[in-house]
């Protein structure tokens, strides 16, 4: 749990838990059913494997950050770096 | 001591979203920090409750002698103000213009063919099936596009008509894009977007076998789904969910994309039901059927209305029983310019292998992909929140994004809002709470 969550403020599309970010991210299988994965950022947008979307794992697995996965209009490469 | 920075500053009310869940928690969205919503509890809900009350913040640290509570209200009133929630916002972060994309996704219309005719299906139907020497062109062109402009991801998303009329063509130029773009490191994700009525356990083990996305429409079950008639005008509800039992059983778990309008808005409840029965995502997207002189073919005020209902059920249920909705688009989770990415570099091809602006323009294309030999080299990217428009002072200006470039260009509405735009700003609401239930059962079960 980090400091934000201890003071009570809880950020959509982060699970605020950057080390189980990573850890899911090294475990991916490649399922393809990343949403019954333990550590599934839920936010059912995603039905890939594309990693939960955090400032502490940006850097993951070439994550986009666009927060749009795979739905009707997907990716908006607005900020990602 | 108390850090006087904050002396003076006042909640900027009416510069975000305050709404309360049913734990008395409360979700915030803010276009002006992150464009990330929040949910507040404990000690950050208790100051932000100070500080709507029009208690300055030396008052609330003075509520108690604790460092630990001293130090914790800075830490709260940072992030405030991080996130744009005061009257002087001071610096807050802007959305800078993308640079150079590093994805493509293409909307592949396979074929125009279809067993269906939907009310507001974009194809007009006919015979044209993609040939392998148009899949040629296309894997070429995104070979050239990967090279040049060091392209990371490419995303094919089979349609039609219906694709699965044609499954040789998909494995055919599925089969060419991995033989040319793999070995240029490119990671290429594929879907499919069915009607699920022609799924057969054949078809299923080969979704499930290439690692596909799949989507199928279903807008309600019984005659909420009677947008979607067969040619001679039969219902398609049954074959659908025969299709939909075919893919979970081969393990395939398909997200339901439903088509909201006034004809299945009241459908919804026992769809959404259904979907979190089967362990599925429903997907939601507004009709955008427009008509000029007749406007959004739907009762816009019927369909907020159902809408806004439903939603708020849905965040009344338990943590357990919170369905996964999506919502095609509006997310919360970080500030936005555009809706999608429709003619920048996101593109639908026809079976002529013809490119066009996105799926709704699929009539209209803007001219062969051999034309240029390449994707992005079309790419004519269109913002709808211009310097000066009504929508840049709108609260939900990162969320909506002006609505959809298409819409506006049909409807005339180019850079003013969009013709969505009461209903989009009535049903919002409703999905920020939906969202601050996400974020909470997200976090309760993380920790």
């Amino acid at each position: 749990m980090t400091a934000l969550s201890k003071i009570g403020i809880h950020v959509a599309g982060s699970t605020d838990t950057g080390a189980e970010c990573r850890e899911c991210v090294d475990d991916c299988r490649d399922c393809r059913d990343c949403k019954d994965c333990k550590d599934c950022d839920d936010c059912g947008d995603c039905i890939q494997c594309t990693p939960v979307i955090d400032d502490d794992c940006s850097d993951c697995k070439d994550c986009r950050d666009c927060g749009d996965c795979i739905q009707c209009t997907p990716i908006v490469d607005d900020d990602c770096d | 001591m108390a850090d006087l920075t904050y002396q003076g500053l006042l909640l900027d009310k009416a510069g975000h979203t305050k709404l309360s869940l049913s734990n008395g928690e409360a979700v915030i969205y803010s276009p002006y920090g992150s464009g990330k919503a929040f949910v507040l509890s404990g000690v950050a809900l208790q100051v932000y409750k100070f500080l709507e009350s029009g208690r300055a913040v030396e008052e609330i640290i003075n509520t108690s002698q604790s460092l630990e509570w001293e130090e914790t209200v800075q830490a709260v009133m940072a992030y405030f103000t991080d996130q744009g929630l005061f009257a002087d916002r001071g610096k807050t972060k802007t959305f800078s213009a993308p640079k150079k994309p590093k994805s493509i996704a293409l909307w592949i219309h396979v074929t125009d063919t279809c067993n269906l005719r939907c009310d507001y299906c974009y194809v007009h139907k006919g015979k044209r099936r993609l040939s392998k020497e148009a899949c040629d062109v296309i894997v070429n062109a995104l070979k050239t596009d990967t090279e040049t402009f060091q392209i990371k991801e490419i995303e094919l998303k089979f349609a039609g008509g219906e694709p699965l009329v044609d499954v040789k063509i998909i494995s055919y130029l599925m089969n060419q894009a991995r033989a040319v773009l793999l070995p240029l490191g490119v990671k290429i994700h594929l879907a499919i977007i069915t009607n699920g009525t022609l799924v057969t356990e054949e078809k299923a083990k080969f979704l499930k076998d290439e690692a596909f996305s799949v989507m199928v429409s279903l807008d309600g079950l019984g005659d909420f789904n009677n947008a979607r008639k067969y040619a001679d005008g039969r219902t398609s509800v049954q074959q659908v969910l025969d299709g939909i039992e075919f893919l979970l059983s081969s393990g395939v778990k398909p997200t339901i994309l439903t088509t909201v309008s006034d004809t299945n808005v009241e459908g919804l409840w026992e769809l959404m039901t259904y979907v979190k029965g089967k362990g599925l995502t429903l997907s939601l997207s507004l009709s955008r059927d427009y008509e000029q002189e007749v406007g959004l073919k739907m009762n816009v005020e019927h369909v907020a209305n159902e809408m806004v209902a439903f939603l708020q059920k849905v965040c009344l249920l338990h943590d357990g029983e919170l369905p996964r909705l999506s919502f095609n688009g509006i997310q919360f989770t970080g500030g936005r310019t555009r809706i999608c990415g429709g003619g920048s570099n996101y593109f639908a091809v026809d079976p002529d292998a013809g490119i066009c602006f996105c799926q709704m323009t699929v009539d209209k294309p803007m001219g062969l992909v051999t034309d240029k030999s390449s994707i992005l080299s079309f790419s004519n990217r269109q913002d709808m929140i211009l310097e000066g428009g009504e929508c840049l002072t709108c609260i939900w200006k990162n969320i909506c994004c002006g609505g959809c470039v298409v819409l506006a260009m049909n409807a005339g509405t180019f850079g003013k809002p969009s013709v969505m735009c009461n209903l989009m700003k009535r049903i919002l609401p409703s999905i920020l709470l939906y969202e601050g239930r996400k974020i909470r059962r997200k976090k309760e079960r993380a920790t």
